[in-house]
């Protein structure tokens, strides 16, 4: 009976001892992977923190005069009147060129940019999705992608100054456009992937053309993912710095390109930039906000099953 | 409402043949079933038929016109997708109402036929909520309504209840049998489940590997196999198929299956394997019903002696699978006095035995009874 016994026993024992090892370590497991994503947050969150109490320090605080402290000790909005009105109390240097420009430029080519890369982007992914038109086409497009923009720059630049288009906003319009078409083509296409043909065929027979179809049925399906793709592009050509750098001389520098251009006799306006920084951020922002509710479906459309 | 003729319908699919040399009349008002195993060619014959896809060789003509050349949102199609393809991102009401509003139909009788669709097929309740929101059975009433309210001339089913759990499939299929008879239309139903073929058609075609196998009314095709496969693939419970090499000459006919049991063929089945030509040999086909235990009732069933292997509960009736030499033949068991392990006599109604061909599968005597 004993001899029985015992390998039960044994077994007995050991799940116990497996059990209390587990719960001790799913408990460090989850200690650690807290700790990392508090560590990550901070990665992320820090820059942010340091540009908005920057944005709205005085000229003294963000120089060592006074010892680098947290938060504004005297709070003001000294830095942005400087960035609009070009001067502001307690500082003699005055500022060329104010934010207006910049602002407008980069609002108006990232807008343009981003409707030329998405409406030819869903577009030509929908024709090579559904009607199989030129299935070389995806790959080709990835191509636009698969070199450093820097690589082609320079014939791109005398591609534009033959046809005019330097430093003028459709000329940083269509390279935006371009530059982000791959983007906008892949994203849509893998979202059109998803649409069921029955879903179109159904409408093609209830009596629609292929066009009302699209923007009947299809469109609305991949709304989500419409607004993703809209909001990625114009991400991405909002932090454009070099295509700006290069094709923008006086009249269309974006924000950006403005940025850098922020030094004075008295060295870098670390306040001004980080004002810069804190209204560069509010149009993506809103934007996301705007179209928040089919973002997370959006975000996660390809993981759905029908 | 329309006649359809499918003539010499051939399609490829670069190498692949999906559907080969077709030709299938239906009538005015006729409900068709296509029925067949999966990748048969059926839901291809219906997409060609709907202008989906267009035929490689050969003509569809609807009341006597070539309409390939039609594009499908012109053709007046009714269509109810398997998956039911519904939109999503409508409602209910929308999508009751968008093959009206595509056609321009006014405003008022778009209400007023919403409101007698969905009245017909009991979505009243839900018609103004999301139609995602439906039930796998209300998404196929949808389906079919959606269809069905823009009175199209033909209308087209692609296996639309084999997502449907058990109960509502039976309600459904008496369902769809209700409908047809009132909106009159022509009706093709793509399937693979021969018992919803055999309860809703007036006609079925069986299709294998593209082919046309039968085509003919349901007790037709039940009763009157022209193949093997048909014989096989329609009935339930299964025909009983007994292969094997036929040797003797005409009077004593022996098949001896592959299981060494020795049948002994008398009189018009023993005739008809006269006709065997292929070396691969022959196959008695018996449906279940057709074998009987106790007295002998004609001289030239084919009298069977085997044990019961297994017993069946099938609603009232009880199968009996019987061994017979390691070939198993499953009967009707009309008398419910039989235990497993029993040993017994068993005849084969003679005139119910169908002889085939084993190499080719065709029937033997030309499919005439």
């Amino acid at each position: 009976m004993v001899a029985l016994l015992r390998p039960d026993e044994g077994s007995i024992v050991k799940t116990h001892k497996t059990r209390s090892v587990t719960i001790k370590r799913s408990f460090r497991s989850l200690a650690v992977k807290y700790a990392l994503l508090l560590l990550a947050c901070a990665v992320v969150m820090y820059p942010l923190f340091w540009m908005i109490t920057m944005a709205f320090k005085p000229f003294d605080e963000w120089t060592t005069g006074s010892g680098l402290t947290w938060l504004p000790q005297n709070a003001t909005l000294g830095n942005f009147e400087y960035l609009f009105y070009g001067q502001t109390e307690g500082l003699v240097v005055t500022l060329d060129r104010t934010i207006g420009g910049p602002l407008w430029a980069s609002l108006v080519t990232s807008t343009c940019g981003t409707i030329i890369a998405v409406v030819a982007g869903t577009l030509s992914s929908y024709a090579v999705v559904r009607f199989n038109i030129l299935p070389s086409l995806a790959l080709s497009v990835l191509q636009l992608r698969l070199f450093p923009p820097l690589a082609v720059m320079i014939p791109v630049m005398v591609m534009w100054a033959f046809i005019g288009g330097v430093d003028t906003w459709w000329g940083l319009s269509l390279i935006y456009g371009i530059v982000t078409l791959p983007f906008a083509f892949w994203l849509m296409k893998t979202f059109f992937d998803e649409v069921p043909i029955e879903i179109e065929e159904a409408a093609r027979v209830a009596g629609s053309s292929y066009w009302r179809v699209f923007y009947r049925i299809t469109l609305p399906i991949v709304k989500p993912g419409l607004a993703t793709c809209v909001l990625f592009v114009f991400i991405l050509n909002w932090s454009d710095y070099l295509l700006a750098l290069l094709l923008t001389q006086k009249e269309w520098v974006t924000l950006p390109v403005y940025m850098n251009t922020l030094n004075t006799a008295l060295g870098e306006m670390y306040g001004m930039k980080a004002a810069l920084g804190f209204i560069a951020a509010i149009p993506p922002i809103f934007l996301g906000l705007l179209i928040q509710k089919h973002l997370v479906r959006g975000l996660t459309f390809g993981a759905l099953k029908q | 409402m329309s006649s359809i003729q499918i003539n010499n319908v051939t399609k490829r699919f670069g190498e692949f043949t999906a559907v080969s040399d077709l030709s299938i009349d239906i009538e005015d008002g006729e409900f068709v079933a296509l029925l067949g195993p999966s990748g048969c060619g059926k839901t291809t014959t219906m997409n060609m038929i709907a202008g989906l896809e267009e035929a490689t060789e050969g003509e569809i003509l609807f009341n006597g016109q070539d309409l390939s050349h039609t594009p499908i949102q012109q053709r007046n199609i009714g269509f109810v997708f398997q998956n039911y393809a519904i939109f999503t991102h409508m409602t209910v009401y929308k999508n009751l109402s968008y093959g009206l509003e595509v056609n321009n139909v006014p405003k008022d009788q778009i209400t007023s036929r919403v409101a007698a669709m969905a009245k017909r097929m009991n979505l009243t309740h839900c018609l103004d909520a999301p139609a995602a929101s439906l039930s796998v059975n209300e998404m196929q009433k949808l389906a079919i309504g959606r269809s069905a309210i823009a009175e199209p001339r033909i209308f087209l089913l692609d296996e639309p209840l084999s997502n449907l759990d058990a109960g509502f499939r039976a309600y459904m299929r008496s369902e769809l049998k209700v409908l047809q008879r009132e909106f009159g239309q022509t009706m093709i139903y793509v399937t693979h489940d021969q018992i919803e073929a055999m309860s809703l058609a007036d006609k079925i075609a069986i299709i294998d590997q593209g082919k046309l196998m039968q085509y003919g009314s349901p007790l037709e095709v039940y009763n009157n196999p022209c193949n093997r496969f048909v014989a096989n693939f329609v009935g339930s419970p299964k025909i009983n198929l007994l292969d094997g090499q036929i040797k003797g000459a005409n009077g004593s006919t022996k098949l001896i299956t592959q299981g060494g049991a020795e049948v002994a063929l008398q009189g018009k089945i023993s005739s008809d394997f006269a006709k065997l030509k292929s070396s691969k040999g022959g196959s008695i086909g018996i449906r279940p019903q057709d074998i009987y235990f106790g007295e002998k009732r004609a001289s030239d069933d084919i009298q069977l002696h085997g044990y019961v292997e297994e017993l069946e509960r099938v609603g009232p009736k009880r199968l009996v699978h019987l061994q017979v030499h390691r070939t198993q033949i499953v009967a009707e068991d009309e008398r419910d006095a039989l235990s497993i392990g029993d040993e017994v006599e068993f005849f084969l109604t003679a005139d119910k035995c169908m002889a085939f061909d084993l190499d080719s599968g065709d029937r033997l005597t030309g499919g005439a009874a």
